[in-house]
């Protein structure tokens, strides 16, 4: 294909320039395919006897000196992409104080002119009181919300995006804005974040938003999916329930839970700030400094240990009137360690992502899934690993016993030297392509931080990655892939009975 | 369906990729549909509250494009809402866009949807040059769809679009009579 094609807009030809034509900026698939080619060309050299030179015309042409020319152009390509090897992920991040109660995570990145804010505050859905559930949605949504007209008319113009979300160990607050709108987008939202109003009738339109996110997360089977899991297995516990609570919690929480939320929990102890920019270290700094210094300082609330534990209901139907059906296992995977997320994260890419995964088999050779996947969610005391396809009516007995099979296979037989080593491969390639754009990055950042092993992790997954042996990983899915630990999740109709 | 909400999908004929309207129409999703204050809530506002979500989307292929209008309402409100929208479809053709078209004294008090619009397109437009992935779907796109076009500068064009345009391609778009609607509604069982 002729790249340089005459109607490549001028923008795309500067892109193409600057990002494929230099070595060190290739697209991160083509790096790792080129290293993985050059990395095994040796191998591959000595396996048919390249060198050992015995046709007389080979003879002739290869001559002794040919040959060192030969290896001497190989070795400098190791050389050259191997270098591109080591920025396989050029984790820049570093962390910055501003004073000596706030500082946070600087990753420069002139990839685009976007600056992105990830505002991590501990707590979250485990920090909420009993009967509250829902709380730590109201509090965070009205962190961001425009208090008035003028304010939301100020921020519509700079075009920047801002949103919150509730996780099982924290609140996070996404700022996304135009480098050079940065400090005017910053002014606002900070004033908003540092005093948000918590009025009545606020409170009750957010509760009316949720009520409406609830109805969206039993209609959606993928949404009704993820809440069922986390239920089977964290029920009773401050991880269990929807982030949107209930009726009944939303009619319990008052403005004071709100106020008294936001005192305990919105503070500079338990803040979190990562951010990705191609603005200058200096500039950043400054602006937030000027911008988030003035969040109280507060303390860091206590937060009870989660316990998860097997479920004693295994089994989950919900009738819907679907063309399809959804069938999801459910593994409970440990609490948070370094090592535990690149298990998962290996396991995760094994069976479910892309060509030559596991649950691939089931689609191309079986033919009983078009749409399949496995996902992980790693929580500080605890983790899920959902392993789940969608499949025609017809075929869910067939396709439900194959999963079960083949999960049970894996955790019986382990995995192999080769398929331990792809897994491994495939990983990595996943990991580069999600931290590609600035959002996730900074997330991954503040993330690290938040769990408590540092936001160089995200440079460190690589080594921790190839450090991982087979035996351990096998160990891992033995623990984890225990047929009597699994939850068995199905969402469709009701055709006679699925087993 | 078995669904709990009931969901309105209007759609409506729009430009196709490399008509001269592929901005203005571009720049309308935004401001009808998307961001902080989407223009389209205005007409859901009152006592009512006809719909719970909107959002809207603009589809431009080679030989044609779309405009579609999504909304989430409580099924007894579904009709109202689906009219109350085409209403304010209507009126899309003479609304006032950007500061400009007010007086000097009043420009301070007013939206400037249009200039909110530019933003988050620019938004939108560094952000998918991030990923190498999303730039090439682009770039692929763009080489198939305006292969013997007159050549067009996505992000100048943009910002050369006025108040005026955005009128112009509504009323050519998104006032008229001719319009789908499809609405997916809960069974009588989930209905409430």
């Amino acid at each position: 294909m002729n790249f340089k094609n005459k109607n490549m807009p001028p923008a795309a030809k500067t892109l193409f320039e600057k990002r494929v034509l230099d070595s060190q900026k290739l697209p991160i698939s083509i790096r790792l395919c080129l290293l993985r080619t050059f990395w095994n060309l040796p191998k591959r050299l000595a396996n048919q006897k390249f060198l050992e030179v015995s046709e007389p015309f080979f003879k002739k042409v290869l001559t002794r000196r040919r040959q060192v020319y030969i290896l001497i152009i190989l070795l400098f390509l190791l050389v050259v992409v191997g270098a591109a090897g080591d920025s396989f992920l050029p984790d820049t991040a570093k962390k910055i104080a501003v004073n000596d109660k706030l500082s946070f995570i600087f990753c420069r990145d002139q990839s685009s002119a976007v600056t992105v804010l990830k505002i991590f505050f501990k707590g979250g859905k485990r920090a909420e009181p009993a009967g509250k559930r829902g709380l730590a949605y109201i509090t965070a949504g009205l962190c961001v919300a425009s208090p008035d007209a003028a304010i939301a008319g100020k921020l519509m113009h700079s075009g920047a995006v801002s949103y919150a979300e509730v996780e099982e160990d924290y609140v996070l607050i996404t700022i996304k804005c135009l480098s050079d709108n940065l400090e005017e987008t910053l002014k606002i939202l900070s004033g908003i974040m540092k005093k948000p109003l918590f009025s009545g009738l606020r409170i009750n339109n957010m509760k009316r938003g949720l009520k409406n996110r609830q109805k969206g997360e039993t209609e959606d089977p993928l949404q009704l999916m993820n809440l069922t899991a986390l239920n089977a297995f964290f029920a009773g516990n401050t991880y269990g329930g929807s982030v949107y609570g209930g009726a009944a919690s939303l009619k319990a929480i008052k403005r004071k839970d709100v106020t008294g939320f936001y005192k305990k929990y919105f503070n500079a102890a338990g803040m979190v700030v990562s951010i990705s920019s191609d603005l200058e270290e200096s500039r950043v700094k400054d602006i937030t400094g000027k911008y988030f210094s003035g969040f109280p300082a507060g303390g860091t609330a206590p937060l009870t240990k989660v316990e998860a534990s097997l479920p004693k209901k295994k089994e989950f139907f919900f009738e819907k009137e679907k063309e399809q059906t959804l069938i999801c296992l459910t593994a409970l995977l440990p609490g948070f360690s370094p090592g535990d997320f690149v298990r998962a994260y290996v396991l995760e890419n094994l069976l479910g992502k892309g060509i030559g995964s596991r649950l691939w088999r089931l689609r191309m050779e079986q033919k009983l899934a078009y749409d399949l996947d496995a996902v992980f969610t790693q929580l500080q005391d605890g983790g899920l690993l959902k392993i789940y396809l969608s499949t025609g009516n017809e075929k869910k007995e067939t396709a439900y016993r194959a999963l079960k099979t083949l999960l049970g296979e894996l955790h019986e037989q382990g995995l192999g030297e080769d398929e331990f080593e792809v897994a491994k491969v495939h990983a990595k390639s996943d990991f580069l392509r999600l931290n590609e754009e600035k959002e996730r990055r900074a997330l991954y950042h503040g993330y690290f931080e938040l769990m408590g092993i540092g936001f160089g992790f995200v440079g460190d997954f690589f080594t921790a990655l190839d450090r991982l042996t087979l035996m351990e990983m096998n160990a891992y899915i033995k623990r984890v892939l225990n047929p009597g630990g699994l939850a068995e999740i199905i969402i469709g109709p009701k055709l006679g009975k699925v087993k | 369906m078995d669904i709990e909400r009931a969901y309105v999908i209007i759609g409506l004929l729009a430009p196709p990729f490399n008509h001269e309207d592929y901005y203005a129409v571009d720049l309308l999703a935004h401001i009808l549909g998307r961001g902080v204050n989407p223009l389209l809530n205005f007409a859901f506002q009152g006592r009512r509250r006809l719909a719970e979500s909107v959002s809207t989307r603009y589809v431009s292929l080679k030989y044609g494009g779309a405009f579609l209008v999504y909304l989430t309402a409580k099924p007894g409100n579904i009709h109202a809402a689906e009219n109350a929208a085409i209403k304010f479809l209507k009126r899309t053709r003479s609304l006032r866009y950007s500061k400009k078209d007010f007086l000097q004294k009043n420009e301070s008090i007013v939206f400037d949807y249009l200039e909110s619009a530019k933003s988050r397109t620019r938004l939108r437009s560094e952000q998918a040059g991030e990923k190498g992935l999303h730039s090439a779907v682009s770039y692929a796109r763009y080489m198939l769809l305006a292969a013997g076009a007159k050549k067009m500068n996505y992000k100048r064009s943009i910002h050369e679009t006025n108040s005026s345009h955005l009128r112009d391609a509504a009323g050519r778009y998104l006032s008229g009579k001719k319009y789908v609607v499809v609405s997916l509604v809960p069974h009588k069982k989930n209905k409430k």
